[in-house]
């Protein structure tokens, strides 16, 4: 009897710590310290493709945000990270002064890190030592946004008059940044681009927008860097009667920017392509530890610009990320 | 029937350990000017406040027009007919005369269904007041803020008067008034005989007082210490019987005046 | 006539009548296009309903900063609960929400007694909070067009026009009367200007600021509410703002900060000088990046002449 017990003790616990070591058996443990929290939906991005990349490498992932956007708090959190001697750290560089500290502590004691997302715009040797950062880039942003506007009016054998850029939040260092790849590319070709602060409440940017256009007959482009002032924009095109005459680009994969794209209200936008912001930094600390080799000193991933022949494709992700009944909710235009 | 406007006995009242009124007596008659005169903290106040409803006392009856009564609010004192004019002769400054003067008492007539201000009558009866008053100068539109201190003093008087008051206690009314402006309001006040209202006149500047009332009746520290009709005393003995005490007799004569 | 040259409005009417002259002048007669002019009064008539409430409320003697989150709150719930109830349910509901905001609003101030601009900067602050939550930075959209939502601020006949200004007809009419020919409108007026001679003639003063209260937020919640059915569309950002610019309105109007002193006429005056300052600055061809200086210094110039008027009426 007591060695009945005794066997099934026994063939209890192997069972069991084999279980717990096949499940240890994460190689790597990495911590992602973001400032994107649970109040910004866009960390579904990151979430997803993170948990995609742990069904295929044998790594484990901690994704930790402040509730609320605050650089003390994802400094403290980053703190807590690098006490827990991690194998990798992925970080947003959301504020090269207040992270420089604790990262560059870490990268002394061995702790490779990737940016995120945000990187460090200092030169060397200010610049942190990160692995990589892997990302999108606001002047190419604009860059890109307007080659693909050049070639569209190039298409319809149409030319640009005026360019309208309008920014919500003037002096964020990201709009600016857009606005002025949008007018260095559109100063090559020697068409004006004029800059107006929008504001960021609805019917003062309808005013601004409004106004704007009707002090300026001539504009064919009107681009709006950041997302929300979108459909406030595109009702001062219609109640002008301009939507012929006036293209509207936007920012960011909303719901509202696909759905606008493919309902024509909108010509295109652009995205950072935000999952692979979770996935490739997970993957290259993955290689680097694995392999040691070396990731390029700087992956961009955007901008990728969607138009009308892409549009679909990205309803389905969006759709995936969110669920469907979230996208229709988001995406809503009153037309 | 006592036949007299006002009636308190016994009244007791404390704040704490503080005892205000210790058992205080007090009367006023009809069409009386009464000087209720104390040093800071003698209770004057207290005993007004007590009368007129802000506090209830802690014993003590109290009588007005032959009834026993037990206010709970200056407005219910009001509704009897005891009108309070406070200290610093107060006024709503950026209102226009005619609106301070009926404020909390407008008179509306009726359009459709509502109730809206009587405005031709708010001027025609606040300008009868003013010439009453003597400064018809001013329109009853132009704001309160002109009117001098003394001006402001009067139109207050003048409006317990306008509102059928029986009763009028004035909390020291010639604080920091110029010369001219107390003589204004003290021949003001001496015009509330002709109407029959009481008047009870709290304050601590004797000479004042005694232009006008017709009794005095001096309060210490919660208790009464004195009540004299006019004609029984005089301002010096008053200032004597407050800075020296009942018992003293008369000490020099070179007391201040 | 001569005494209405001495009252504050003409300053304000005065202030408004040069600016509009200047701005025809240097948009080349754009300014005053149909289409813009529409445009301001719809604009017009969405902050006018907040700038009437934060007017009543600031002669009463206090101040609320929460009316640009009661705005955009207002705007936004109305929107989410529409996706569910009929949206005149959904008007009626947000109502209460403001009339609950106002009522917090003035509870605290009355019975706690910290000063309106705290109570109200907290409100503010919370409720925005709450806006983002809900939006988490996405807009959201009415679904369709209900008659309702048509008779709130939908375009009148096929013309650029609104029945909101309509609304904002009544309003005024409603509450110029409450403030000139009510006994109320003393009431508050004396409030504002002394409070204690006010309580003692018998005024009850605690219940004059807390209708007050209650008055400001539900009127700027009808603003927010316009505004969400002229767009159909709202953003997290709805609102942001106005609770400066409506009191800016009420200030160039002839109201006064410290209270006591104002007048409903004169500061709708305000507020079509404010609503006309950014369209018209952009007409006129001020730099597109940075008129907002531009309308700065019209702001306190408008404001300066006016506090010379009042002051000439007001005697101190």
């Amino acid at each position: 009897m007591r060695r009945a017990l005794l066997l099934v003790v026994v063939l209890g616990l192997t069972v069991g710590l084999s279980i717990a070591a096949m499940a240890g058996e994460a190689k790597y443990t990495f911590y992602f310290v973001s400032h994107i929290g649970p109040a910004d939906p866009n960390m579904l991005w990151l979430t997803k493709s993170i948990d995609a990349i742990k069904k295929v490498l044998p790594v484990e992932v901690i994704y930790s945000a402040p509730e609320v956007f605050s650089i003390e708090k994802q400094r403290e959190l980053l703190e807590a990270a690098i006490a827990a001697k991690p194998d990798g750290l992925i970080v947003p560089i959301t504020d090269p002064v207040a992270l420089e500290e604790p990262l560059r502590r870490a990268i002394a004691q061995g702790i490779p890190v990737v940016a995120s997302n945000i990187e460090d715009p200092r030169p060397e040797p200010e610049k942190i030592p990160y692995l990589t950062y892997v990302g999108g880039d606001e002047y190419q942003t604009g860059w890109k946004m307007a080659e693909y506007v050049l070639g569209y009016f190039a298409e319809q054998n149409k030319q640009i008059r005026k360019v309208v850029v309008g920014i919500g939040h003037v002096g964020h260092v990201g709009a600016e940044r857009r606005a002025q790849g949008m007018m260095d590319r559109m100063a090559q070709e020697n068409i004006p681009v004029l800059k107006v602060a929008l504001t960021e409440e609805p019917s003062k940017i309808y005013e601004v927008a409004r106004s704007t256009l009707e002090a300026n007959p001539d504009v064919d482009v009107f681009w709006v860097v950041t997302m929300l002032a979108t459909p406030f924009v595109r009702k001062a095109i219609v109640d002008l009667g301009l939507q012929n005459q006036v293209a509207l680009a936007t920012v960011d994969e909303s719901p509202m920017a696909i759905e606008g794209i493919l309902k024509g209200y909108v010509i295109a936008t652009h995205s950072q392509q935000f999952y692979l912001q979770g996935w490739l930094p997970v993957m290259w600390l993955y290689i680097y530890k694995e392999y040691g080799y070396v990731p390029p000193s700087r992956e961009l991933v955007g901008p990728v610009i969607i138009d009308r022949s892409t549009a679909e494709g990205w309803k389905k992700r969006l759709i995936d990320i969110f669920g469907e009944e979230q996208y229709y909710k988001l995406a809503g235009w009153e037309e | 029937m006592t036949g007299r406007l006002v009636e308190m006995r016994g009244i007791r009242k404390s704040f704490g350990h503080v005892e205000a009124l210790r058992g205080v007596d007090f009367d006023v008659g009809y069409g009386e000017i009464v000087g209720l005169i104390g040093d800071n903290g003698a209770g004057k106040s207290t005993l007004v406040k007590v009368l007129t409803g802000v506090y209830p006392p802690d014993e003590g009856e109290i009588f007005f027009d032959g009834k026993r009564v037990s206010f709970s609010s200056p407005a219910d004192a009001r509704a009897e007919g005891i009108e309070t004019v406070y200290q610093g002769y107060g006024v709503a400054e950026l209102l226009n005369i005619a609106r301070n003067f009926f404020l909390g008492r407008e008179p509306v007539k009726k359009f459709c269904v509502f109730k809206l201000l009587d405005h031709q009558k708010m001027f025609r009866e606040c300008s009868r007041i003013l010439s009453e008053i003597g400064i018809s100068v001013r329109s009853p539109l132009e704001p309160t803020g002109v009117l001098s201190g003394g001006e402001r003093q009067a139109i207050n008087i003048g409006r317990a008067m306008y509102f059928k008051a029986k009763l009028i206690i004035l909390d020291e009314p010639t604080n920091a008034l110029s010369v001219k402006e107390t003589e204004h309001v003290l021949q003001f006040i001496e015009r509330t005989r002709q109407t029959g209202t009481s008047v009870i006149f709290i304050t601590h500047n004797i000479y004042h007082v005694c232009r006008v009332a017709d009794r005095f009746v001096l309060l210490e520290r919660g208790k009464k210490i004195g009540d004299y009709r006019k004609d029984e005393v005089t301002p010096e003995d008053i200032i004597r019987i407050l800075t020296v005490g009942k018992s003293e007799k008369s000490r020099t004569q070179d007391e201040e005046c | 006539m001569h005494r209405f040259i001495k009252r504050p409005e003409a300053g304000a009417l005065f202030s408004f009548i040069v600016v509009v002259a200047v701005f025809t002048v240097l948009s080349g007669g754009k300014f005053l296009r149909v289409g813009n002019i529409a445009s301001i009064l719809a604009m017009l008539a969405e902050r006018g309903l907040a700038v009437i409430g934060i007017t009543l409320l600031m002669i009463s003697g206090e101040i609320d900063l929460s009316i640009s989150s009661v705005y955009g709150s207002s705007a936004l719930f109305f929107v989410v609960l529409s996706e569910q109830l009929p949206p005149l349910t959904a008007f009626l509901l947000v109502v209460l929400f403001a009339a609950m905001v106002g009522l917090l609003n003035g509870t605290v101030t009355t019975k706690f007694e910290v000063p309106s601009i705290i109570v109200t900067l907290g409100t503010m602050f919370f409720l925005r909070g709450v806006i983002y939550f809900t939006t988490k930075g996405f807009t959201r959209s009415f679904r369709s067009q209900d008659y309702f939502i048509h008779l709130l601020s939908g375009r009148i006949g096929g013309s650029d026009f609104r029945f909101s200004i309509f609304w904002l007809i009544v309003a005024t009419l409603l509450f110029f009367t409450l403030l000139e020919h009510h006994p109320y409108g003393n009431h508050v007026l004396a409030t504002g200007s002394n409070r204690e001679v006010a309580r003692v003639m018998g005024v009850k003063v605690d219940r004059v600021r807390m209708i007050n209260f209650l008055i400001c937020s539900i009127m700027a919640s009808l603003g927010g509410m316009l505004s969400a059915a002229r767009f159909g569309t709202v953003a997290a950002t709805h609102g942001e703002g106005i609770e400066l610019e409506t009191i800016a309105s009420a200030v160039i109007g002839g109201t006064l900060l410290s209270g006591g002193y104002g007048s409903i006429q004169g500061s709708l005056i305000g507020a079509l000088l404010v609503s006309s300052l950014r369209s018209g600055l952009l007409l006129s061809g001020a730099p597109a990046y940075w008129y907002i200086a531009f309308m700065g210094v019209i702001l306190v110039v408008a404001a300066v002449i006016n506090m010379g008027l009042v002051r000439k009426v007001l005697v101190r």
